[in-house]
């Protein structure tokens, strides 16, 4: 993937190859910016740019180097991904022994460092030194969705590039590329809200079909109808079963509840994150009263949040049921 | 090639060349001087201010060739040594990495010995504040009587986390932010030498934008010469720095003040679409609002505020929307959101609400202006103050909150939910009913000269600081 195959993010692309240009790669970056923006992918190419036989300033995808990076087993370029729930600090002595030494084939080694927010303290302490001062042919490269998350000692000895959202058009063009239709593409941009990669990676029928289930559930909920179907589906459930399910139930809780929000100001009905919904969501908000739609927003943050901090499920579930209820 | 980054190419080589940090440099180079050198330093402060670097000149400054002097050479030996960092008697060791008891041992014993080359065997330990408590408690010993040739030297960005045996075995010295003038300076020095063009605004921006770290500062020249070549453009500048548009900003607070709740989401979709992230916008807003409030309470606000004539009297218009009061509620708000903000799992929609939330907080009535209404009428002697009907307190927020259902209809909005019982706890409309039912006591009380001048200073604070406490509280209905 050369850098104009990665869609959107002009302005981060060419601070890339301009710097690949003058030979000014920095040595340590961090690359943070929303899910499925392109940051990884932006990241290989740019190693594959570094070590690539053919270009200087792009990868020509069609190399040794750039094919051996592109399947992973390239002996410069590591990539390192948490082990379980954190980047621990036995993963690090790799990065700090090898980063000083010369790369064994390519010009330049370099590591990617994945979900860099998984670095817990001790870890991201323990590369503050490589991050500082690297030996000039070693370039690490740090990726992020939540630089909220990263020391203010690491993002300091870091060049910060930020990647924004990929727009609405640009993700409506790539899905009509794949075959999507006008209505559907557009919709489809709407939902995923800049996120590319879940655009192309989602069916239409399957995200149909969750929204489907998760306003029934939600409807089930506000209308005081057969509301126990929300805790019966996860209260009692363990939590690596239904984690990944409840977190997007919940996102999309969140959306119906912002489009409510939305219609009780009177705000304009194109800024909808469920436009094909409307009369949907101007039936349910009937039910909500406005202070009752703001409390339930909070709810399901405080939920959402501490979903990702090992809460225990069932009474996450519970308790978000019955402030919805309550 | 390759190119060394601004923040490693000018790191300073002597104490002359570091900056901001006046106090450090002249104790340390009194204490080389004088010969007072003390066996243990501890440096901490703020990332990017230069605690590192002034444990490596320190120790050039006491193994230089040239006697143990203020100003090493640079030249000699043991100077290129040490700024090589193949010095076998400076010994510079990564704290986060090498954190245990099994770690430090092996330092503890070769402090023991004599260096073999210099004249001081000094022991960088960098970031030591991941060291483990037994790391700590192992050094102990050594830190308080070492031999008379070894030094040791601690930085630390978190010094709360070193352990109190160990400061009081060490000189502390605390490195400050840098000002922005020595900032600007500084990068001017770095312009001149790297053969840069860029406008005195621009470098005013890159300081702004570091807040108080040469590194951060040096980070970003580097990026913005990365991304436009020596040249550099205020605008390019902007650009890279994602420094918000102040249009953008006033049109959010005209939002908040105008009670314009739907305006909301199209300006945040606006945002997004400007490719700012949002948590860093929130920032820029808290600060609009902070001017806002300064531009209002403060009679010579321009020398506070660094923006151009047109920018102030727009901020001066703006201001004029809401009272100080306003903006502090406003603010207490955002500052209360600031983790939340910071941590919730989907900012677009955390800062939507919290935006509608604040287009509904109502103007504030001064107290001090309801007593003077009190004593109008009470000198009109058109009514006793016993008799005193509701209808003749001051009208502002019950005329508001009447005006609402017909300006925007909402199905059930927090203004038409209130219930006479709910209405003496909901902030909104406080000064309706609440003080009715106290009015004989606090009538009397009035009378009272002491209590006047107290609640006249402070019960406008008070009220204005109130009702975003309640907005928590309001939650019972």
């Amino acid at each position: 993937m050369a850098f104009h195959d990665i869609a959107g993010n002009s302005r981060v692309k060419k601070i890339l190859k301009l710097s690949l240009q003058r030979q000014r790669v920095p040595n340590s970056m961090l690359f943070c910016g929303p899910q499925g923006v392109g940051k990884r992918n932006a990241a290989l190419t740019l190693a594959k740019a570094l070590n690539c036989l053919e270009k200087t300033d792009d990868a020509c995808e069609e190399c040794l180097h750039c094919r051996a990076i592109h399947g992973g087993n390239f002996p410069d370029v590591i990539e390192i991904v948490a082990a379980g729930d954190f980047i621990k600090i036995d993963q690090m002595p790799i990065v700090k022994q090898l980063a000083y030494l010369k790369p064994m084939s390519g010009r330049r080694r370099v590591f990617l460092v994945d979900e860099a927010e998984k670095m817990n303290e001790e870890s991201a302490n323990s590369i503050l030194k490589v991050l500082e001062e690297p030996p000039l042919f070693t370039h690490i490269i740090l990726i992020t969705e939540n630089p909220a998350f990263i020391l203010q000692t690491v993002k300091s000895r870091c060049q910060v590039l930020s990647f924004s959202p990929v727009s609405k058009d640009e993700i409506e063009q790539a899905l009509r590329d794949r075959g999507y239709e006008e209505e559907k593409a557009r919709i489809m941009a709407l939902l995923v809200r800049g996120n590319l990669e879940q655009a192309l990676g989602l069916e239409w029928e399957e995200i149909q079909r969750r929204r489907q289930e998760a306003w029934e559930l939600f409807h089930a909920l506000i209308s005081r109808g057969e509301s126990s179907l929300f805790l019966r589906k996860y209260a009692f459930q363990k939590r690596n079963v239904v984690k990944e399910d409840l977190e997007q139930m919940l996102e999309l809780f969140s959306s119906f509840c912002r489009d409510f929000v939305l219609m009780k100001e009177n705000g304009d009905p194109a800024l909808l994150f469920n436009p094909d919904y409307e009369s949907r969501i101007r039936e349910g908000e009937k039910y909500l009263s406005y202070e009752q739609t703001l409390r339930t927003l909070d709810g399901i943050d405080v939920a959402m949040t501490s979903l990702g901090r090992n809460m225990n499920i069932g009474l996450l579930a519970s308790a978000l049921y019955s402030r919805m209820i309550g | 090639m390759s190119y060394l980054i601004y923040a490693r190419k000018y790191r300073p080589k002597t104490f002359e060349e570091m900056i901001g940090q006046k106090a450090v440099v002249q104790t340390l180079q009194n204490a080389v001087k004088n010969n007072r050198v003390a066996q243990a330093y501890l440096f901490s402060g703020m990332r990017g201010v230069g605690k590192t670097t002034a444990a490596r000149i320190l120790a050039k400054a006491l193994n230089c060739q040239h006697g143990p002097t203020p100003t090493p050479c640079n030249k000699c030996e043991f100077c290129l040594s040490i700024n090589e960092d193949r010095s076998i008697d400076v010994l510079e060791i990564d704290g986060a990495s090498n954190r245990g008891v099994e770690d430090i041992s092996p330092i503890r014993d070769t402090g023991k010995y004599k260096p073999i080359h210099s004249r001081f065997k000094i022991i960088i330990i960098d970031e030591v504040h991941m060291l483990s408590t037994h790391a700590f408690n192992a050094l102990l010993k050594t830190l308080e009587e070492p031999p008379p040739s070894t030094v040791f030297i601690f930085a630390t960005t978190e010094f709360h986390k070193v352990p109190a045996t160990i400061i009081s075995r060490c000189q502390h010295f605390e490195f400050k932010k840098v000002s922005q003038k020595d900032i600007i300076n500084h990068l001017m020095d770095i312009c001149k030498k790297e053969g840069l063009t860029i406008s005195p605004y621009g470098l005013g921006l890159i300081a702004e934008a570091s807040d108080g770290s040469i590194r951060d500062a040096q980070s970003l020249l580097d990026q913005a010469v990365a991304f436009c070549g020596e040249n550099i453009g205020d605008q390019e500048l902007k650009e890279i720095l994602g420094t918000v548009s102040q249009d953008l900003l006033f049109e959010f607070s005209s939002a908040v003040f105008e009670e314009k709740p739907e305006a909301v989401f199209s300006l945040v979709e606006k945002v997004i679409e400007s490719g700012h992230d949002l948590r860093f916008f929130f920032k820029e807003l808290v600060e609009h609002f902070r001017n806002l409030l300064l531009i209002a309470s403060v009679e010579n606000a321009q020398d506070l505020l660094a923006f151009n004539p047109e920018e102030l009297t727009r901020l001066k218009e703006e201001s004029q929307k809401a009272s100080p009061e306003d903006f502090l509620r406003c603010l207490q708000a955002l500052q209360q959101a600031e983790p939340g903000m910071r941590y919730s799992s989907h900012p677009q929609i955390y800062f939507e609400v919290l935006l509608v939330r604040l287009c509904h907080f109502k103007k504030i009535v001064l107290l001090k202006d309801i007593l003077q209404e009190i004593d109008k009428i009470k000198k009109e002697g058109a009514v006793s103050a016993e008799s005193l009907p509701r209808t003749s307190w001051p009208s502002p927020p019950p005329i508001k909150a009447q005006e609402k259902p017909e300006t925007r209809p909402r199905p059930s909005g927090p203004v038409e939910t209130k219930t006479p019982a709910a209405a003496s706890h909901t902030p909104f409309d406080k000064p309706k009913d609440e003080p009715i039912k106290q009015e004989r006591e606090m009538d009397i009380a009035l009378k009272d000269p002491a209590v006047k001048t107290f609640m006249s200073t402070f019960k406008a604070r008070v009220l204005s600081v109130e009702p975003i406490k309640g907005k928590a509280k309001e939650e019972e209905d």
